[in-house]
Order: structure tokens, then sequence, then C-alpha cells
């Protein structure tokens, strides 16, 4: 198992180089100089171009400019945002706290509701339950999370005044963006669980199981829900590492103050230091959370080895 | 391609009625616009603006007086213009590295799947909004982003049925009649494939729908005046309390958008998946 680890983590190099390389050069082939794409939208003299030219090295030769950039991720600085005047390290890890605790706790609402979902409708198959919740599942994937965002707005905090809009702060705002980020995953997470219960359910185990006289909890939770783990895991897993990076839409709606927003305003103002930084961020963390599923097979399912 | 057996379960199939159905109801709606819009999607009528749903306007006005039902008519060609094309692009890109990986195998294999990974390592909607705020934003902007980024799912797929077809004697038979590498992917592998392709293409227009639909709230999509439902739900945001049909309508017409084409793909997936096909024979 260790061995296995210290593998994909060594795999996760040339990943994350490959990652680095293609976001320099998709930088360095977008329209405009980098210089006038690191200023944003701001007029540059040409004294002060041809001195910033020299301090950020762009005078270099490319493949130099390369090498630099390079060492600078392995050593963690992911540039200088010419429009917030700091380095775009400090700024991702200041908006990323928010970022990890919207992730959370949406996952926290998708786990529970959509877990318990989906083990009723499998234990209550073609009933009409099991029928309104695949019906509102499959609703719940194909609403667009900006528009249930917008339609939770609405509804809870502008006609029936029970939460408050938008914006950061306590508990309170923090439930309806949880909830808007996290009906996807709970839609899909009822899907998965109820198809892997029912797959499970029908298995000759679980007979012997209950001839042995166990009772229908120890049943369900200990033989059934353990063995149904897997590809659970792997949803929850997907959908977190996707929500750190890809909460641009639910951040943008109400208006929190998380990585996801913050990228929204670099686009505004054409920062692309941020824009690259965020982009190999968010991809480290998306290979690092992919690596710990896969981890957590190994736990969940001894019959996995991994050679 | 699809044996008579698939095809029967895919027309007994209720999944895929309902999401060809909707599917159908967006390609025509798209189609005939013209003749289904009552009014002019970019005709402005100040005098106009922000009136309720009525006879008059179905689905109400916007903040310029346009006819809210006429711009999502008219919403549904930019919808299936960036699904379709970005879609079919990946495919086709996803199909040639694919087969070419998984035929070939060796050196080609490992550097068409290392791409893979290092495309699969980036987060799915934040790789797309970079792209598209490196390239500019328009329409062309949301198809080259979501066509550069989805192809990397197909490859691998490709590769992996490619690998199981390869050693079948029929191939055997063929290379061994001395057809070129191009000529057996073509006719003899490359039907093989058809069904998980078909499926991925399904599933995958609703993602590329919504991704559209998202790139556009953030406005890096299709630009003003053109009506697309992503800058449609975000204009219509900011009159959210007071004026909410121009936001609902939208957003109701991109919903069932998606739903059509997940059910068809779920639909679809169900039909053609081998398991299934087994069991219905045994």
């Amino acid at each position: 198992m260790t061995t296995y680890i210290f593998r994909r983590l060594l795999l996760l190099i040339p990943i994350l180089w490959g990652v680095a390389t293609i976001t320099f050069f998709l930088a360095r082939v977008a329209p405009g100089d980098p210089l006038s794409m690191l200023a944003g939208q701001r007029e540059l003299s040409e004294e002060r171009r041809a001195q910033l030219e020299k301090e950020l090295g762009l005078d270099r030769p490319l493949i130099i400019q390369y090498a630099d950039y390079m060492t600078d991720v392995i050593k963690g600085d992911l540039g200088y945002s010419f429009v917030y005047k700091q380095p775009v390290t400090s700024l991702i890890l200041e908006c990323f706290p928010r970022t990890l605790v919207l992730a959370v706790s949406a996952m926290v609402v998708a786990v529970i509701i959509g877990i318990a979902g989906g083990m009723v409708s499998a234990l209550l198959p073609n009933t009409l339950y099991d029928r309104i919740a695949i019906f509102l599942s499959l609703l719940g994937i194909s609403t667009p999370v900006f528009w249930l965002g917008q339609l939770l707005i609405l509804l809870v905090a502008v006609n029936w005044r029970l939460l408050p809009p938008s914006g950061y702060g306590g508990l309170p705002f923090l439930i309806l963006p949880a909830i808007a980020l996290g009906t996807q995953s709970v839609a899909l997470l009822a899907r998965m669980t109820r198809a892997t219960m029912l797959e499970v359910l029908g298995e000759e185990y679980l007979r012997t199981a209950r001839a042995k006289g166990c009772t229908p909890v120890q049943v369900v939770f200990r033989h059934a829900f353990s063995n149904a783990l897997i590809p659970i895991v792997t949803v929850v897993g997907l959908d977190f590492a996707s929500y750190l990076s890809g909460s641009v839409l639910t951040e943008t709606v109400f208006s929190w103050p998380g990585l996801g927003r913050f990228i929204v305003g670099a686009i505004a103002n054409r920062d692309y230091a941020v824009i690259s930084g965020a982009v190999i961020f968010c991809a480290f963390f998306f290979v690092l959370i992919n690596l710990i599923v896969d981890i957590l097979y190994a736990w969940l399912d001894p019959r996995i080895k991994y050679a | 391609m699809l044996d008579r057996r698939a095809l029967k379960r895919i027309y007994r199939n209720p999944l895929v009625h309902v999401g060809l159905a909707l599917s159908m109801l967006l390609i025509l709606t798209a189609l005939f616009a013209p003749l289904i819009a009552p009014y002019d999607p970019y005709g402005i009528e100040l005098v106009e603006r922000y009136q309720p749903p009525s006879a008059q306007h179905w689905c109400g006005t916007d903040e310029l007086g346009r006819d809210v039902f006429s711009r999502v008519v008219y919403g549904a060609r930019i919808s299936l213009l960036i699904g379709v094309s970005a879609r079919s692009v990946a495919l086709l890109i996803g199909v040639i590295l694919g087969c070419m990986a998984g035929y070939y195998g060796g050196w080609i294999d490992q550097l068409i799947m290392r791409a893979v990974d290092i495309t699969m390592a980036f987060p799915f909607l934040l790789l797309v909004v970079a792209i598209a705020v490196l390239i500019g934003e328009g329409l062309f902007a949301v198809f080259f982003a979501l066509a550069s980024v989805s192809w990397a799912t197909m490859a691998r797929l490709m590769r992996g049925q490619v690998l199981t077809v390869r050693n079948y004697e029929y191939i055997s038979a063929a290379k061994a009649y001395g057809a070129p590498g191009w000529l057996v992917i073509w006719k003899h592998i490359l039907p093989n494939c058809f069904a998980p392709a078909l499926v991925w293409w399904t599933m995958g227009l609703a993602s590329a729908i919504m991704a559209e639909a998202g790139l556009s709230f953030l406005g890096l999509g299709a630009q003003p005046p053109a009506p697309s439902w992503g800058s449609m739900i975000q204009n219509g945001g900011d009159a959210l309390r007071v004026y909410p049909w121009t936001s609902v309508f939208p957003g109701i017409a991109l919903a069932l958008t998606v739903l059509g084409f997940n059910l068809l793909g779920d639909g679809l997936r169900d039909s053609l998946d081998p398991k299934n096909l087994r069991n219905a024979v045994g």
C-alpha cells in the first residue's frame, strides 16, 4: 500500500508539470503580449513597459522564462497580480478557506440527503416514494446551479425572508449556497446509492446474513451499505474536488467571497496571473483528492490490492 | 453499428421516449425559431419594458422591452449549436486519438494517454473558463474551450474499446490480408465502438449545453444582444426580486433541455449496455 501511494505521488509530478506547462503556454499564445496581459486593462507607458520587461525577465528567451516559471511554481510562487499588487499565492490562500467551508457544507448536505434518499428508494423500490425520488434526482441533475441559486434567493430570502439572500457571515449565510452547490451531488448520490444498494440487496450473502439472524438494520447498514460504498465514495470525491475549484457560479450568485468569486473578479479585470495561478492551484487539489479517493478504495474493500 | 436487438431495447425504453421528445422539442424549436417566435428577439420596445406574462407576451418582457418567449425560442439555437458542434469535434478528436493509442500502442499510446491524464487533471469548468478568457469572449471561445477539454474522456473510452477488440480473430485476419492500419480501424474496429460513442456524445450534450449557459452567465459566452439562456438568466438576476419571469423562463428552458438529453443518454446507456443485453438473452 505504501509503495502504491508513493508511486501515485511520483506519478503526480509529470501530471502537475504538464498542467503548469499548458498554463504557461496558454497565457503566451493568448492575444496581446504577456506584459499587457499581466497589467490587465491599464495603459502602460513605453518607459514603464521596458522597465517591467526587464524586472520580470520578459526580455529573455521564452525557454528561459519557462524555466524560471517552473522553478517559481515548484517553490509555490504562482506569480504576481498587478491588479491587486500582491503575490497570487497569498491572494489564493486568503480566499481558499472560505471556498473550503462552502465545499464541506455542500458535501455534508449532499451526503446526508443523497445517501439517505437513495437508501430509502432502494428499500422501497417501485413505490410512489421511489418514483418521486427518481424524478426529483433527475430534476436535480438537470437544474443549472446558478439558476437554482437565483430561485432559492427569490423564494427563501426574498419572499419568505427566512435567510439572508447573499454575502458572507455565519451559518445563515452559508445555508442557501450550500444547498445550491450540493443539489447536483444530492441527486447523483441518491441515484448512485439506489442503484448500488439494489444490486447489493439481491446478493446471496445478504440472505445468509438474514438466515443467521441479523436484524434488518444490521443487514442494511453492516452488510449491504458497506459493500455499496465504493461508487458512492467515487461520486463524493469527484464532486468535492470539483466544488473546490468549480464553485465559480455558486459563489457569484451568492456573492460568497471565496476562490470562485475571486476568479470571476480576475476574469473581469483580465488578471491573467491570478487566473493561471488559480488553475494550477485547483488542478493540484483535483489530482490530490482523486489520489485520496483511490487510496480509500483499498481501505473500504480489502479485496482491492495495489501492486 | 447497432444490431436489431439493441434497437428493440431502445424502442421499448420509456426513458428514451421522454428524452427523445424533449430533445426533439429543442431541435424543432431551434430549426423553426423564426416561425415560432411571435416577436423579433432583438426588437427593443422601451415602453413595453418589464411587462409581466400576458396573452400578448407569454413569458413577459425584459429590461429593454424585448419579448422573453421569442428570446427563449432563439436561445435554443445557440444552445444546440454549441452543444452539438463542440461535442462532435471532441468526439472526432477523441475517436482518432483513442483509436491510435489503442491500436498502435507503444510510444504513441504513452504520449496520447499522458496528454489525456494532463487534460483530465484540470477541473473541467475552470479549464473551460481559463481557455475562454484567454481566447476572448464569444461563441467561438466557448466552442473551442469545450471541444479542447472534452476530447480526453472520449479518447480514454475509445482506447479501452479498441484494446478489447484488437485481439479478436477477425482483426488478425484483416491484418493477415495486408489491410493497412487505418482500414482495419475504419472498417473493423470503429463499427464495434459505435454504441459507447453514441452514449458518450448524447450524455455529454447536456453538460456542454450547461457549460455554455454557465460561461454566458459569467459573461464569457454569447455577447449581448444575442439571446443565450445563460446571459438571459444573468441579466434577469439583477431584476429577479421584482421581475422574476426574466430569469425563470430561460431557466426552465435550460433545465428541460438538459433533462431531455440526460434522459436520452441514460436510456441509450441502459439499452446498449452489454450487461443488459446479456441479461435479456440469458
